[in-house]
């Protein structure tokens, strides 16, 4: 793809999922500070609808009322937790490869920008502890290039990689079986707005007026 | 009369007044037409620039602070987004949409304001506030109606105590009722509770120089204390006696002691403290004091708003200022003198009137007449005679005329003139019917009829007509006599009778100079010859019998005279017509000669006496008669006979008009 300034479009995009990843983790917490006072106050699609809409800016759940500190949030305010901060960027970062499918016009991005987009992002935080993530960045490269259907973004690694290596979220009680359920939901939906997100992106950093019809 | 009370709020320490009466009448009646427009105005800036204007802001929420010392206590807390609430309230309803498709356009805010209504929207989906402009609003009407079911009042009725205190309990109850079916627990509605200072929440924070001072006498006591851990509230007791248990030992300082500690400004400003937990209970905490205090609110019977009564001033009227610069209570103390000073001159010239009637009383008691009274029928119900019955009466009366002195003399025309007037004005006064109107037209036309055929004949004119009485009252009941026109037929020209009604029952169209001054106490039955019987004699042209001008003109709704709308008649007791040198037919002199020559043998009414100067009256003072029929005999009586039992008669005298020339016996 014929991009204004490749650097910049490679930094911006990179910059795009790493935000989105870290407001992905903060949204984890404010959803999960909720089931703590709130459970009967907020409205969950509520708090959904001001995440999708403000996927990089977490903190808006703030008008709803929801706190993130060590009352509300304290089963993940150990070292384990924080090692899906980084879990989540790589997640997101291994489907890259998707952004092939986005075309302006005849114009697509090659496998090299993708490249590039993949080794900015791991670079600036993403890593796959413990091989958490089985999906890698070949696989969907390939899945991509030959047509075949991608796998949804979905919530398993997460609850795998918090059962075992995060024990206090792991216990049996109402607020983990609230984030245990909500996860899935929150994932898939999520990564759904972020890639809407980079097809904008990508479209904005593109040389080439978009006013032709943009397909997927 | 105002009593203030104190109030606090739980997560304040500040005192707060509470003007009983005053304080609800001034919320009801407080305009936010000028805090909504300032609201707007911000709102519209905001809309431009993208962020609230602040002073704007502040302005608008000092503006709100005034309509209750509630609001203005909770400026700082929940009504301290009550502009940014009305500038809500603003766009949902001009734009027409509701507060999910509000925040859902915010969701994603493009600059402060957005982000301002966004947070704030977002708090009202999450039950953390409440649109604080909206329930003022809504409590403004909760109070007023609560007002109106409470004081509503007329000055006609005004209300007692016990009124406004059952009132008052209904409609709390009927609250109750309504919260009881809506689920409400006791816990979700607004009351307000009452504390001695000292039990306060938060009382050692609110007396803090008294609590430092026995935290440090208690500080041994109180270290290595464990912190609450329950706070559920079934608990409650637990915890209290847990907290006792640290004070248990404590040690009463002198009486000398507390006054030093309890010094003056130590202490709260009164013994009872009030704590609401909500803006309606701290309404319905006024309504409450309000009635324990004895102080009453009414309707202004000038300005119709509510005032706090003056136990010193018990009269409906408020002390507000009106356009022309005066109190209700000023015009109506200005009315009340106004007032006064009409019934004082009505009063002097009562009196006035009364030593006027006196003395001429006295006048004439010295001259040896006694003084008639000017009466006049109350009750008049209009009946309009048909203009063909006038016009037959008018032939009737005018063939009789010209036959005076052939057919009848001057006085039994006269009787019969003055029968027929009478009989028309109580057919117009209601008192008797049309149809018995007719049936003496009849008889007058078949009258002279008869008495035409019989002179023609050469025999007795009038046997008809003397049947025809006969037969009416042989016929007629005893009880009827006293209504119809035989009772009038019996009792003669003098003591026709008309109606009078007690003054209470007089209507708004009638003149009240012309209501009759008797006993009101019941319906009367007084001869109307009575009334006439003096005023006419000393009028050129008027007979005795009728009034003169001027009180025909007064006495026109009740009794228009026959004269009025037939010939005036040409006898007189003065100065005859014929010598004011109108032409005069030898017919006419012939019935002026002959009425002339009657009224110089005796006054025309029975009873009446005449005057040196030629005035003829009956005297008369007004008596109660159990019927008609007893009036009559009454009249019929001598004078000299008044004392006597009025007894019922074996047999009726017929009037002498009766028995015309010819028939008479």
């Amino acid at each position: 793809m014929d991009f204004i300034n490749e650097n910049d479009a490679v930094n911006g995009l990179s910059d795009t999922v790493i935000k989105g990843g870290v407001c992905l983790y903060n949204t984890i917490k404010y959803i999960y500070s909720l089931a703590e006072n709130d459970f009967y106050n907020v409205n969950i699609k509520d708090a959904f609808k001001v995440a999708f809409n403000n996927i990089y800016n977490a903190d808006s759940l703030k008008v709803l009322g929801l706190r993130i500190d060590n009352t509300t949030c304290a089963e993940m305010s150990g070292k384990s937790y924080n090692a899906v901060l980084p879990l989540i960027i790589y997640s997101i970062a291994v489907r890259l490869p998707t952004l092939r499918n986005v075309r302006n016009g005849d114009d697509r991005m090659t496998d090299d920008q993708i490249l590039k987009v993949y080794n900015a992002v791991i670079s600036k935080g993403g890593a796959n502890y413990n091989d958490t993530i089985k999906e890698s960045f070949q696989e969907f490269r390939y899945l991509v290039r030959k047509g075949k259907p991608l796998p949804p973004y979905t919530a398993e690694w997460y609850k795998t990689y918090i059962y075992t290596n995060v024990p206090p979220l792991a216990e049996m009680t109402n607020k983990n079986m609230f984030l245990l359920g909500f996860a899935d939901v929150l994932f898939a939906m999520f990564y759904a707005c972020l890639e809407e997100e980079l097809k904008g992106k990508i479209m904005e950093y593109s040389a080439r007026a978009y006013s032709e019809p943009i397909e997927i | 009369m105002t009593r203030n009370v104190w109030f606090v709020l739980e997560k304040d320490n500040r005192y707060y007044k509470l003007e009983l009466g005053r304080t609800i009448l001034n919320f009801t009646e407080f305009d936010f037409a000028l805090f909504w427009e300032t609201c707007i105005s911000a709102g519209k800036s905001a809309y431009k620039t993208g962020s609230l204007p602040t002073d704007v802001m502040t302005s608008a929420r000092n503006i709100a602070a005034g309509c209750h010392p509630y609001v203005s206590a909770c400026l700082n807390s929940s009504f301290d987004s009550v502009a940014l609430d009305c500038i809500i309230a603003y766009i949902c309803s001009s734009e027409h949409i509701g507060l999910e498709e509000l925040w859902a356009r915010c969701i994603s805010p493009k600059n402060n304001y957005e982000q301002s209504l966004f947070r704030r929207i977002s708090e009202y989906k999450t039950g953390r506030a409440s649109n604080s402009w909206v329930n003022i609003v809504r409590m403004h009407e909760y109070a007023k109606n609560k007002l109106d079911f409470v004081y509503d009042s007329t000055p006609e009725k005004r209300l007692s105590e016990r009124d406004v205190e059952l009132r008052r309990r209904y409609f709390d109850l009927a609250f109750s009722v309504a919260a009881n079916e809506s689920g409400y627990s006791g816990d979700d509605l607004p009351y307000s509770r009452r504390y001695s200072p000292s039990l306060l929440p938060g009382a050692a924070f609110r007396m803090g120089a008294v609590s430092k001072d026995l935290y440090r006498k208690m500080s041994d006591m109180l270290e290595d204390i464990p912190q609450a851990r329950s706070h559920n509230g079934i608990l409650r007791d637990q915890n209290a006696m847990d907290v006792y248990s640290y004070i248990k030992k404590l040690e009463r300082p002198t009486d000398g002691e507390l006054r030093a500690m309890f010094a003056p400004a130590g202490l709260a400003p009164s013994e009872t403290v009030y704590v609401p937990d909500g803006f309606k209970g701290m309404i319905d905490l006024e309504f409450e004091l309000m009635s324990d205090e004895h102080i009453m609110i009414e309707r202004c019977a000038t300005c119709g708003r509510y005032f706090v009564r003056d136990p010193e001033y018990n009269r409906p009227y408020c002390t507000r200022m009106s356009a022309g610069g005066k109190t209700c209570r000023e015009k109506d103390e200005e009315n009340l003198r106004h007032q006064e000073q009409m019934a004082a001159m009505a009063a002097e010239k009562a009196a006035a009137e009364k030593a006027a009637a006196e003395r001429s009383a006295a006048d004439r008691s010295a001259a040896g007449k006694a003084s008639p009274e000017q009466t006049a029928p109350d009750d008049v119900r209009h009946v309009t005679i048909p203009s063909q019955i006038e016009k037959r009466a008018q032939r009737i009366y005018s063939a009789l005329y010209r036959r005076i002195g052939k057919l009848m003399t001057g006085g039994e025309f006269r009787e019969w003139s003055q029968y027929l007037s009478n009989f028309k004005r109580n057919v117009r006064n209601g008192d008797q019917t049309l149809a018995e109107y007719e049936e003496f037209l009849d008889y007058s036309e078949n009258l002279y009829d008869s008495n035409v055929e019989n002179a023609r004949a050469g025999y007795s004119t009038s046997r008809g007509s003397s049947e025809f009485v006969v037969n009416k009252l042989a016929t007629s009941s005893e009880e009827e006599k006293p209504a119809n026109m035989l009772d009038m037929l019996k009792k003669g020209v003098d003591s026709t009778t008309v109606r009078v009604k007690k003054l209470s029952e007089v209507s708004y169209s009638y003149p009240a100079e012309k209501s009759f001054d008797l006993d009101d106490t019941r319906t009367e039955n007084v001869p109307v010859q009575k009334t006439y019987a003096t005023v006419s004699s000393n009028a050129p042209g008027k007979t005795s019998g009728e009034p003169a001008f001027a009180e025909r003109e007064q006495s026109h709704d009740y009794a228009s005279s026959v004269s009025e709308s037939y010939p005036e008649p040409l006898y007189s007791s003065g100065a005859a017509p014929a010598s004011e040198g109108a032409p005069m037919g030898s017919e006419t002199k012939s019935a002026v000669n002959a009425v002339n020559a009657v009224n110089e043998e005796q006054p025309s009414v029975p009873g009446s006496q005449k005057t040196e100067d030629g005035r003829v009256f009956k005297p008369f003072a007004p008596k109660k008669y159990a019927s008609v029929y007893e009036a009559m005999m009454d009249a019929k009586k001598p004078e000299d006979s008044e004392e006597k039992p009025v007894e019922k008669p074996q047999r009726i005298r017929k009037p002498d008009w009766e028995y015309l020339s010819g028939s008479r016996k």
